[in-house]
């Protein structure tokens, strides 16, 4: 069994020291801004309600696309989906499918996209169309996958997964590991054992500075007894090891369920997905202290994200 | 040789003893700049020396001498020394300076001379003649200590960055904000030099007041165009501070008591005529005001607060003049501002107690060794080494202290944080004074910086078990620069025709990286006649270090930061034209309009987070281009019983980065259409005067979000059922909104009357006197299940009082 050495820099920590440095100025701040708040108004165009198209396809799902109208940002109405609009799917600019009202805007196609194939996406409601496209990325195959027991921060016991995977040579790849496993759930009173994906931690400083991770893709979720939480997925991209091997280090969040499988779902995302991804990411952090974000969207005359991703999975007993 | 006409004093005279040198050294140059025509063919002798305050000493910078003609004309410069070619025969010769009374003399040379001067001071404003053709430009703002008493006095004192704001051209950003904005620039794009030495934050108080004293100031002058060849370093302006000698005649004192600040100035010789000294220290007490307050809190609980707030200045200057040609000066200044929290509590029945004591604290030191040496009639030299520095440092001490019957037990653990830059410089500057048409300036010099990104250092201390002692040092590693400046520039003085010529070579070095620049300058002055001036400028800009500024809070962590790779050097390019009337002896108007071209402006990504410890600052920051042009008026009356000036900026600022907004331009954050100042000041008699300044300015632009839709989450993804929620904010382009507007009014009245042995002044005001709330900070917040928009002001109505007695 391996320890890993306490280390206090890491990211828990730095976070808990920014955030108190924060309540310095932030203290200053409220000397003068107690007492001097008022409401304002700006005129913001109550009008220019757009066609939202959110859709994310993969070899292994049906083409699902849901279809809203955003709406005025003091609104505070529900979101209105589209009912009636025409939901267009091409392959390679032929047309593939139209596709078929499920409910709740949700269309549907009876089709599962191909891998690097072309995809184009023609919504329109009476007014506008909204038009998308995006490519179904190769997918990428784990070389191998090893795990160990070892004493965690805090001598804390934990599975340490090691995974090995090739990048593809040339390509601007962007990556999502998702892990899965069993967990009991705690839905009360239905106490039950189900497939869901596993909370883990990486070593952020060793990860950052190679593959460009996003930071807090997830927040960091807090679980009963645990002091701090682990995160539930990982993204990043190639940028530093473009067509090698990358070996990626992930501890989950406490010991493997005993004779159970562990799943590595690696997805490859299209470049629209990571970019959506990442500006959400940073949209979550949000507020007086960072800088505003537009969320990425490759949707011509509307809002929303139409990209695409490929996955690979192999699992690990224990 | 010289026949006294008026009040004047002629300390001293003599031939000059150094022709063979200065012919050499006027050949030399002569060769240099002969394409520009240089010609000495008529008989013509130099007159030269110092002009300085009759009843101080105080050198005068900028007084005017020339001849009853105007056909010769010259400025002092920074250190007071003039020269002067005249032609033999009988010449009659003005100086002149604002606030002081014009003196003439007529000379009959017939060799070059030396002729100190020393004008004496006009207690009368009303009196004050501002002559001949020494046109105000608005791009060139001049504001020396009588101007100043023109002025408004808020809180007890004039504030040198509040009255530039009131010109033309510069802004103050926000309320909260500090720093200077100058023509659609950023407050990193200006050099603010005091006594020659850049200081690299210029503001308390979230800019409330200035650092600079103005008890300790003896002139002013923010270049925003036409930028003279020996300045280099920044974008937008160059903001040359002088600080005051100290008065070589007696002592003198002032001091100020005030309601958030008090301040004492003392100044005298250390031997007559040879040295002076002059000190100044200022301090707040809001702090102490606070601490009432927090008694309060006490009685709340068992916790034991104290907190506030302070800053503290100090400035100080020494001379010493060994003889007629040589000059020491040392000056120095630091200021302090610190903000803490030490709170103290008891727990589990007295027998844990928790003392955590935050602090942050800020500050600026410097300090400059200077030496004058004349060489000869015309050619004078000024040599400074200098040191700069800018520190910023957070604190965080915390103990727990556990009683109990086996002993006393502490557990401590210390966390710091910091930031800051340093320089050292050394700079020479020539004065080459080659004849009445030609006044050269060239030199060089050699900065070497030192820049601490941010720095954390942890320890932990524990009496209970020692196992967890430790210590650890996360160290951004210093990064080390250089930068050489060599410059050379001449003023052409033609009968109606002036010419201001000249470059400046900038080069910067960071590792193996070498930056450089030759940044060329360009000034034509044209007199239609003796009140209507014309002018135009051309200025180009090189700027090597950088601030990343967050663009919320206006706080003092903004980081200094070298060129890098990722962070080039930014560059500007300016073009601007004017001119100038006077009417009358005290009345001006002038109209300039610019257009302004910055490349590699740095500016932060989307969504990068401005305090983060964790990420390079490389990481969070893009470069790109901006535009700015404009239109700046002026009314200005500078004496009699009102004074005063009207300013109105017609402007326009934009932005363009590859990496926001989609690559399309953008408002920058401080593009203000219309920015208004009216200030008026009123002398009833020599006892009672009043005065009163509004300000108005567009508000500044904001990024807020029009429409709200829905996301794909991405825990969702595995159920399409409830693929999401309207959860995501639209904004369309960057900055797209504009805030309300600025505006407030101060007034004041000072009461002044001569007691025994000096002058009391008492001054009454209030700063924002309706109480206009100010946007500081807009935001979101939903009340009632209802979004909506909300604002924060800092300052309210504040009314002050301040007592000031001169001695």
């Amino acid at each position: 069994m391996r320890v890993q050495i306490p280390h206090f820099f890491n990211p828990q920590t730095f976070n808990m020291i920014r955030k108190t440095i924060l309540i310095i100025p932030g203290l200053i701040l409220c000397i003068f801004l107690y007492s001097c708040e008022k409401e304002i108004e700006l005129k913001i165009d109550e009008s220019g309600k757009m066609l939202v198209v959110n859709s994310i396809i993969c070899p292994d799902s049906l083409v699902t696309v849901s279809v809203s109208y955003s709406q005025y940002i003091f609104g505070n109405q529900p979101t209105t989906y589209v009912a009636n609009a025409k939901v267009l799917l091409f392959e390679e600019e032929k047309l593939l499918d139209t596709l078929v009202w499920k409910g709740k805007g949700k269309y549907q196609s009876k089709h599962r996209p191909q891998t690097d194939k072309n995809y184009r996406l023609e919504v329109s409601d009476e007014s506008q169309t909204a038009i998308a496209k995006c490519k179904v990325p190769e997918m990428v195959l784990i070389e191998s996958l090893s795990s160990e027991t070892i004493m965690a921060e805090f001598m804390r016991p934990a599975t340490e997964i090691t995974i090995l995977f090739k990048d593809n040579v040339g390509q601007k790849n962007s990556y999502k590991l998702i892990l899965k496993g069993m967990r009991l759930s705690d839905t009360w009173p239905d106490r039950y054992y189900r497939i869901e994906p596993l909370l883990f931690e990486y070593n952020k400083d060793a990860l950052d500075e190679q593959t460009n991770a996003l930071d807090e893709l997830n927040d960091y979720i807090n679980c009963a007894g645990c002091s701090k939480g682990g995160r539930r997925d990982l993204v990043f991209s190639d940028k530093s090891f473009d067509g090698t091997s990358r070996e990626i280090v992930l501890n989950l969040w406490g010991l493997a369920l005993e004779g159970y499988p562990v799943y590595i779902h690696l997805q490859t995302l299209s470049e629209d997905y990571y970019n959506y991804l990442y500006t959400l990411d940073k949209n979550k952090a949000k507020g007086a202290f960072y800088e505003p974000i537009a969320i990425h969207s490759n949707i011509e005359n509307g809002l929303g994200i139409f990209a695409a991703y490929n996955n690979v999975v192999d699992s690990l007993m224990f | 040789m010289f026949i006294i006409i008026t009040r004047q004093e002629i300390l001293y005279t003599k031939p000059n003893k150094c022709m063979i040198s200065n012919n050499l050294t006027k050949s030399l140059i002569s060769i240099v700049f002969l394409f520009i025509g240089i010609n000495c063919f008529s008989q013509q002798f130099v007159i030269s020396g110092f002009i300085e305050d009759k009843t101080s000493g105080e050198k005068l910078i900028n007084a005017h001498i020339y001849t009853a003609d105007k056909k010769h004309n010259v400025l002092s410069n920074n250190y007071g020394f003039y020269s002067l070619e005249i032609p033999a025969g009988e010449t009659e010769i003005w100086f002149s300076y604002v606030g002081f009374s014009n003196q003439k003399i007529i000379l009959n040379l017939s060799k070059d001379s030396t002729l100190n001067i020393r004008l004496e001071p006009n207690i009368q404003i009303d009196e004050v003649l501002i002559t001949g053709s020494k046109v105000e430009k608005i791009g060139k703002i001049e504001i020396n200590p009588a101007k100043l008493k023109g002025m408004p006095m808020i809180f007890g004192e004039t504030d040198i960055l509040k009255a530039l704001q009131y010109y033309p051209g510069v802004q103050s950003g926000s309320e909260g904000r500090s720093g200077l904005y100058v023509r659609g620039g950023g407050p990193d794009q200006n050099l603010i030099l005091l006594d020659g030495v850049p200081v690299y934050n210029v503001s308390h108080l979230f800019g409330f007041f200035s650092v600079f004293n103005p008890d300790a100031i003896s002139s002013v002058k923010l270049y925003k165009s036409d930028v003279p060849a020996r300045f280099g370093g920044s974008l937008s302006s160059v903001l040359d501070i002088q600080m005051k000698e100290g008065n070589n005649k007696e002592w003198h004192g002032d001091f100020t008591l005030g309601l958030i600040a008090s301040k004492l100035t003392v100044e005298g010789p250390l031997k007559k005529d040879k040295s002076s000294i002059i000190f100044s220290v200022r301090r707040t007490y809001l702090d102490i005001l606070m601490k009432p307050f927090l008694v309060a809190q006490k009685g709340q609980g068992n916790a034991n607060i104290k907190a506030g707030y302070y800053f503290q200045d100090f400035n100080l200057k020494l001379n010493y003049k060994f003889n007629e040609r040589n000059r020491i000066y040392l000056s120095a200044y630091t200021g302090t501002d610190k903000a803490y929290i030490d709170d103290e509590s008891s727990l589990q029945g007295e027998f844990i107690t928790n003392h955590d004591i935050n602090s942050i604290k800020w500050g600026n030191l410097t300090t400059v060794l200077r030496w004058n040496y004349v060489f000869n009639n015309k050619l004078f030299a000024n040599t400074n080494i200098s040191y700069s520095r800018y520190k910023y440092q957070t604190s965080i001490d915390s103990k727990v202290i556990t009683s109990i019957p086996a002993g006393v037990y502490t557990d401590n653990s210390l966390f710091n944080n910091f930031s800051g830059i340093e320089s050292y410089a050394q700079n020479t500057q020539f004065d080459y004074f080659l004849n009445s048409k030609h006044h050269l300036q060239f030199g060089f010099g050699n900065t070497y910086f030192v820049f601490t990104p941010g720095s954390i250092s942890y320890e932990q201390r524990s009496d209970m078990d020692s196992t967890l002692n430790s210590k650890v040092e996360h160290l951004n590693s210093n990064v080390y620069a250089y930068k050489l400046s060599l410059y050379v520039g001449d003023e052409i003085n033609f009968k109606k025709l002036k010419l201001q010529i000249g470059a400046h070579y900038s080069g910067f070095n960071k590792k193996n990286t070498y930056y450089q620049n030759i940044e060329p300058r360009l000034a034509v002055e044209y007199s239609v006649n003796d009140h209507i001036v014309l002018y135009s400028s051309y200025t180009r800009m090189a700027q090597y270090i950088h601030l990343a500024s967050n663009n919320s809070g206006g706080l003092p962590t903004d980081l200094w930061l070298p060129s890098t790779e990722i962070a080039k050097p930014e560059t500007s390019t300016q073009y601007s034209i004017g001119m100038a009337i006077s009417i009358k002896k005290d009345f001006r108007i002038s109209l300039e309009t610019y257009y302004k071209e910055m490349d590699k402006l740095l500016g932060y990504k989307e969504g990068a987070e401005y305090f983060s410890t964790t990420v390079n600052w490389e990481n969070t920051i893009t470069q790109g281009t901006g535009q700015a042009y404009g239109m700046e008026l002026l009314f200005e009356k500078n004496s009699g019983k009102f004074t005063g000036l009207i300013g109105y900026t017609l402007a326009y600022s934009t932005r363009k980065f590859a990496e926001l907004n989609k690559g399309k331009e953008f408002p920058y954050k401080y593009d203000r259409r219309h920015d208004i100042s009216i200030v008026g000041n009123y002398k009833f008699n020599d006892h009672i005067n009043i005065g009163a300044v509004w300000v108005y300015g567009t508000g500044n632009s904001i990024t807020l979000p029009t429409q709200r839709y829905t996301s794909i989450d991405k825990m969702e993804l595995f159920d399409l059922d409830n693929m999401g929620k309207d959860n995501l904010e639209y904004f369309g382009i960057k900055n797209n909104f504009k805030l309300p507007a600025y505006h407030r009014l101060d007034v004041s009245i000072n009461m002044t009357k001569q007691k025994k042995k000096g002058i009391r002044t008492w001054s009454l005001g209030a700063y924002n006197v309706y109480n206009r709330q100010n946007p500081y900070l807009v935001y979101t917040k939903e009340v009632n299940g209802q979004k909506k928009l909300y604002q924060k002001s800092l300052f309210p109505v504040i009314p002050y009082f301040s007592y000031n007695y001169k001695f």
